[in-house]
Order: structure tokens, then sequence, then C-alpha cells
């Protein structure tokens, strides 16, 4: 599977939100939209942890760099 | 004695030196230019003529012969050697002599003899003709122009314009070697003193400009006479330096007074060894000044380097900061949406529950009023019904009559005389027989 971009995901996680805050969904589809804004969070959530991690990894190793 | 009725040549001549002798009994000082001097002078007795030229024109006007004899010769050489600024006899050169007027009866020839010479006076007309030129190659621009070639900052590639066996040379090329420094010289002999001078340096000059990658001219000789070195002042050689297209220097030797060559050339110095040092100076110059761009290089790179290291760190810590502060946004955000995504479908649910049970409740009321109105409209009808129908109208007194066969009678038309009839009241029936079926009046 592709990876899909943080922020598609995001809009897509917002499109869904905007959807159940508005109630403008049907409860048919309400139990589906939820599973999959689950996902998504799960997987945005995942996104910026790893990212936070690989940044302060760099970061570091900026620092033990400049103190060679 | 009887008088002669003619005279000898000698007599004659003698008679005219006898007039000439009382004529002129003391030495005259006499001016004008010197020619055929050169080619006598090596001679025990020098011999040359003394011409006068139109001052504007420059023909000739008049000439007369003179003699410096022998025993005269020493005395004016002291003369001219004690004026200062010595400078020699020779042709072209205005002068003032002090001179007895002679006539040599051998020859029946007028002649002076040259007894003194007044130095300052050719100096003068020396120094106005200088003074003259310069003027005139000013005006041209002549002056000026070699000035504007540009001198390499590193001119170790010399055109040397020098006697080969002169001093000046050595003195040059040893000051030069001196230093260290990589100078190729490149020399062009040339006659440095007397008449042949200005033709040759000249042609030096015109010459080495066609030899490649020159970087300079340089015309030296070593120190002399004004009379020596008036051969400098020549528009010649002041012409050739303004056709140059290499920079010219002189370092021809004097004390006193500048040249026209050292007028017209790039710069000038006072002696061989002068121009050297000044060529030397110049790539010290150079060096120091190269030295001094590496450190000003070294400097800037250094504290460039610096400021962009600071700089960088400062982008490290805001990118890392800034990041964080971006993840943590987008954190909150996430949150957030869980939070949403947690709550609200249940809220939805509810809400839609809520709905049913609203609109059941509804459903129940409008129904339950439905049935109302329906009850109540069927006790309406129920009310016309009762109104309209037959037995209460026979109730309040209305009957009913019908035919045998059971037809309503409606009309006195339907009905004829003898017929019997049925008429139903309320409580029961009476039978009867047509009278009369008379029409009613009116109706």
């Amino acid at each position: 599977m592709s990876e899909v971009k943080y922020s598609k995901s995001i809009k897509k996680l917002e499109e869904i939100i905007d959807k159940i805050e508005s109630e403008e969904i049907d409860v048919d589809e309400l139990s589906e939209k939820v599973k999959e804004a689950v996902t998504l969070i799960k997987t945005c959530k995942d996104k910026i942890e790893k990212a936070e991690l690989e940044v302060k990894k760099v970061v570091d190793e900026l620092g033990t760099q400049e103190n060679d | 004695m009887a008088e002669k009725e003619f005279l000898t040549v000698s007599e004659l001549n003698n008679l005219i030196k006898d007039v000439v002798n009382t004529g002129f009994p003391y030495p005259v000082w006499v001016c004008g230019e010197i020619q055929g001097y050169n080619r006598n002078r090596s001679k025990n007795h020098i011999f040359f003529e003394l011409v006068e030229k139109d001052a504007k024109s420059k023909d000739f006007k008049a000439k007369i012969g003179l003699v410096i004899f022998a025993g005269k010769k020493f005395q004016i050489a002291q003369i001219l050697r004690k004026g200062g600024s010595p400078f020699e006899l020779k042709d072209d050169i205005e002068v003032k002599f002090a001179c007895k007027i002679d006539f040599y009866a051998p020859h029946g020839a007028m002649r002076l003899v040259v007894e003194s010479i007044d130095p300052v006076y050719t100096l003068g007309k020396l120094a106005q003709a200088k003074q003259k030129l310069i003027a005139e190659l000013k005006e041209k621009g002549t002056l000026d122009k070699n000035k504007q070639q540009e001198l390499s900052l590193v001119p170790l590639k010399i055109g040397l314009i020098t006697s080969d066996d002169s001093a000046a040379y050595n003195d040059f090329r040893s000051e030069l070697q001196k230093s260290g420094f990589g100078f190729k010289i490149l020399l062009h002999n040339a006659t440095m003193q007397g008449k042949k001078t200005e033709g040759e340096v000249a042609k030096a000059i015109a010459t080495l400009n066609k030899i490649k990658d020159l970087d300079c001219i340089v015309v030296t000789r070593g120190g002399g006479s004004i009379a020596d070195l008036s051969c400098f002042d020549s528009q010649k050689i002041a012409e050739a330096i303004a056709d140059s297209n290499l920079p010219v220097l002189s370092g021809i030797g004097h004390e006193i007074d500048m040249s026209i060559t050292d007028m017209a050339a790039h710069t000038y110095a006072k002696t061989p060894t002068a121009i050297a040092k000044f060529l030397i100076t110049l790539i010290e110059e150079f060096l120091t000044r190269i030295d001094e761009y590496k450190d000003r290089i070294c400097n800037y790179a250094l504290t460039k380097m610096d400021t962009e290291k600071n700089q960088l760190k400062n982008s490290a810590v805001r990118l890392q900061n800034g990041t964080l502060q971006y993840l943590k946004d987008h954190n909150t955000q996430i949150i957030r949406f869980s939070e949403i995504i947690r709550q609200r479908p249940n809220m939805l649910l509810k809400d839609q529950q809520k709905i049913l049970v609203t609109q059941s409740d509804a459903l129940t009321k409008t129904i339950k009023r439905r049935l109302e109105n329906t009850q109540l409209q069927l006790k309406n009808y129920q009310k016309v019904i009762d109104v309209l129908h037959p037995a209460n109208t026979l109730k309040r007194g209305f009957s009913i009559t019908r035919k045998k066969n059971g037809q309503a009678v409606k009309s006195i038309s339907d009905v004829s005389n003898k017929q019997e009839l049925v008429t139903e009241l309320i409580d029961g029936t009476i039978e009867s027989q047509v009278v009369s079926n008379l029409k009613q009046v009116g109706v």
C-alpha cells in the first residue's frame, strides 16, 4: 500500500469530523466513517511520533557534529 | 720715394689689415650659431663659422669665419667648466664670443679670432630653446600621452635602452639582481651621448614596442654635464615615447634640471639605480598588497564562517523548536479529533434516538387526533342524517303519499281521479281515493 500523505489524511479526517459535527452523516455510514476516522487518527499519530523521533535524532546528530 | 701706380696683393692685404686693426682696436662680442665646428674640433687650430639666421624663417642671413687657436682652447674650456652648468662647443648652438677682428693677409680673408666666451648666453639660449620645445610638446599633449599607459603591477619584463658598455647598464642590472625578484632584461644598445642619441633612442623605443610580453621600457644613462644630457631634450625622443604603447621609464642621470625625455616619460628617476629601485618598490608593494589581501580574505573568511556557524546553530535550534511546536500542534489537533470521534457518534446516535422517540410520539398523537376528528365528523354526519331521515319528518306532521305500487306521489299530475293512494304517517297508514287533483293556483 502506498503511503498516504499526512496532509491528505488530515484533510480526510477533517471532512469526516465536519460531517459528524454538522450531523450531515447518515446513521448507516456512521460506524463505517468512525472506523475510518480512527484508522486515520492512528496513522496520523504514528506519523507525528515518528517525525518527532527522527527530528530529535537528526538535530542531535547536528549537535554532535558541531561539537567535533 | 715715388708713389707706385699699383699695389701688390700682399701690400693691399696688409693695408686692409691695418685699416681693420685701426677700425677694431679691441675685441668685440659677437653672437651667432656655430657651424662646421664638429668636423674640425680635433684639429690643432679649430676653424669654423658663426652664422646668423632669420629669427622667424631660420633662413641664412650672414656668416663669418672664426678660429680658436690652439693656445686658446684650454682657456675657453676652463671658462666653460667654471660656468657651473658646463656645455661643450658644438654645431648648432648659439654662442657669444669675444673676438678680435682680424684680416689674415696671406689669404686675404676676414676672420674672427676667438679670445673668450660668455657661457651664460649659450645656457640662456639652450634653456630658452628647451622651454619653447616644452611648451610646444605640452600643447600637443606629447608629454602626457605615455603617462596614460598603464604600468603593470608587476613590471618584471623590461626593455632596456642604454649603452651596453656603460656603468649605467651595470648599475641598473645589479640593482635589479640584488632584489632577488625575477626581473628579465632585454637590452637594446644605443648611443646615449651626442648627436646620434635622439635617433637611436627613438628607434630603440619603436623597436622594443614590437616585442611581445614586455611590461615597460627603461631609458637610462649615467650622470653627465648639461651639454651631455641636452641630447635628451629631444622632440624626436619625446614623440617616440608618446607613440609608445608600453610605459617608458627614464633614469637619465642629472642633478639640476629635468630633461624633456623625463617629462615625456611615464615615470622618471634621477639615476639608473633609482629607476631600478622604483621598479623593485613596485614589486614589493605588490607583494605587500597581496599579503594584505590574503590577510583580509582570511579574516573575512574566518569571520564569515563564525557568523554562518552561529546562524546555523540558531537555525538548528529554531528548527528543533519549530518542528516540535508544529508536531505538538498537530498532536493537539489529533487529540481533539480523537475526542470528537470518541464522543460525537454516540451523541449523534442518541440524538437520532431522541428524534425517533419524538417522531413516534408525534405519530401517536397525530393518529389519535385523526381518529377523534373522524369520530366527530361521523357524529356530524349522524346529525345531518337524523335531520334528513323521513321518520323524523313524519314526526313533525309530514306524510308520504304513495301509489299502490309504492311510488311516492310528488305532483298532482302523478295521480288520476279515483286512484287509490296510501298515505304513510308516523304511527300508521291511511288508505284513500283521489277526489280531485286541482292544480294549486300560483304554484
